[in-house]
């Protein structure tokens, strides 16, 4: 058998951590955001949070919009930064 | 940073690279250091210099790391520039790498090759060029695909999302046929010298067929191309984005004799490549993007004349192809090929000293 010494392809990562924001103590009362990619699974996730927090009575306060493809826009973003907290889906 | 080793049965080589997720599923080339270092022969950058982080993975891209994938390849070490060169177009934020790999649509960065430099390298810009039989087309696509998988991380089904994948996704690599077009190539119309050598990247779906042999005249070829355009399931028709046509030389050459330039045929895909609004009342994607939604009707899918990629690639016959892309959330980027302080590589040979 002969043995051979490769090298490794598979390259080091460099990832940035980027920790969780507060949570807020309780929802009643909160300001949610809701950010929909638009992308049918996304919605059916949504939609079921929804439910749950409707139970609640917690309602969205403000709803935004994001196309799938790319980050929000800076616009969207500075809405987001209104609220208590943001639920977003990520899906397809 | 110094590239990790491991020592293999060498008659096993390849089942221990699949095993580990190292691999496209084909017989690879051993990385050995001698192989990587012949690679690195064609580079004049240190080998551990970081160049960028390439997501989805974040995976740190360096020379060395590009060269071990492009031996697995099966590159020629002097191939190595252009697989160089590919990647840094492909991290400028404008191509949105992070997009093109993760999505669940099947684009495929390809690679367009102008300048001297294919003609020295021997890639292809004739008869077969997006399919196979050259090493040069064969081999530097596939390394990008290595580099994808082992330092972006863009495995099938856990970081690329891709629904069907597409066959562009082992290798998408050619050159433009600039002797047998009537046209400016592609990188002098980007703004590079008529000398310079340039890889053009394009997140794009395989290519579509456009097949004309019985129009003698531009109008019919024209049509054709509209009609074959007009494509509701394409990424471009609500995203836009810019497409690319690839002449066959023969369309280009009745095209140009009848008077028409890369512009006038951007301004006619422009304007009469549209698809009516009641059919988005029918089915397909357009509510989902419907913020991105012109008022126009029937819609174009370039967002701009400006917008539509022309080359010409091809043998004889009449055949030319068009590739959809992701959509306008990726730009097509040109990168010279260049030596390490930015001048301009006149031969790949050069650099080996």
């Amino acid at each position: 058998m002969a043995i051979v010494e490769v090298l490794v392809p598979v390259a080091a990562t460099r990832t940035t951590a980027h920790p969780l924001a507060a949570r807020p103590a309780r929802l009643a009362g909160a300001r949610i955001g809701w950010l929909d990619n638009l992308k049918a699974n996304a919605g059916a996730l949504l939609d079921g949070i929804a439910a749950q927090l409707a139970a609640d009575a917690v309602a969205p306060a403000l709803r935004m919009t994001k196309n799938a493809t790319a980050a929000a826009p800076e616009a969207v973003m500075a809405h987001l930064r209104t609220c208590d907290a943001v639920v977003l889906a990520i899906a397809d | 940073m110094s590239t990790a080793t491991i020592k293999v049965d060498a008659d096993a080589l390849d089942d221990a690279f699949e095993a580990r997720g190292w691999s496209d599923g084909l017989p690879v080339v051993a990385p050995t250091r001698a192989r990587v270092d012949a690679m690195l022969r064609y580079c004049d950058r240190p080998a551990d210099a970081e160049l960028g982080v390439m997501p989805p993975r974040q995976g740190v891209v360096t020379p060395e790391i590009l060269a071990v994938n492009a031996v697995m390849a099966g590159c020629r070490p002097e191939y190595f520039p252009v697989v160089l060169a590919a990647v840094e177009a492909m991290l400028e934020p404008a191509f949105n790498l992070f997009a093109v790999q993760a999505t669940t649509h099947p684009c495929a960065p390809c690679l367009i090759v102008n300048g001297p430099i294919a003609a020295e390298l021997g890639i292809n810009g004739r008869y077969g060029a997006f399919g196979p039989g050259v090493r040069a087309n064969a081999t530097i696509g596939r390394a990008i695909r290595l580099i994808l998988l082992n330092v972006g991380g863009a495995a099938p089904g856990i970081l690329d999302r891709s629904t069907q994948g597409q066959p562009a996704k082992y290798a998408y690599c050619v050159a433009e046929n600039e002797a047998e077009s009537p046209w400016e190539p592609l990188h002098v119309e980007r703004g590079f010298a008529p000398g310079s050598s340039t890889v053009t990247l394009t997140a794009a779906e395989g290519p579509h067929n456009l097949n004309d042999h019985v129009s003698t005249g531009a109008a019919g070829i024209l049509a054709t191309l509209a009609g074959a355009m007009t494509d509701m399931g394409c990424n471009n028709a609500y995203l836009y984005g810019q497409p690319t046509i690839a002449f066959g030389p023969e369309h280009a050459a009745i095209l140009a004799a009848d008077g028409w330039g890369k512009d006038a045929i951007r301004e006619y895909v422009f304007e009469q490549v549209r698809l009516p609004r009641a059919l988005w009342a029918q089915g397909g994607m357009a509510g989902m993007f419907e913020d991105l939604f012109p008022a126009a009707d029937p819609v174009p899918i370039i967002k701009t004349p400006a917008d539509l990629v022309i080359v010409v690639v091809g043998g004889f016959g009449r055949h030319s192809c068009w590739l959809p892309t992701f959509g306008d959330t990726t730009r097509v980027v040109t990168r010279a090929i260049t030596r390490a302080d930015g001048t301009p590589l006149a031969r790949v040979a050069d650099l080996a000293g």
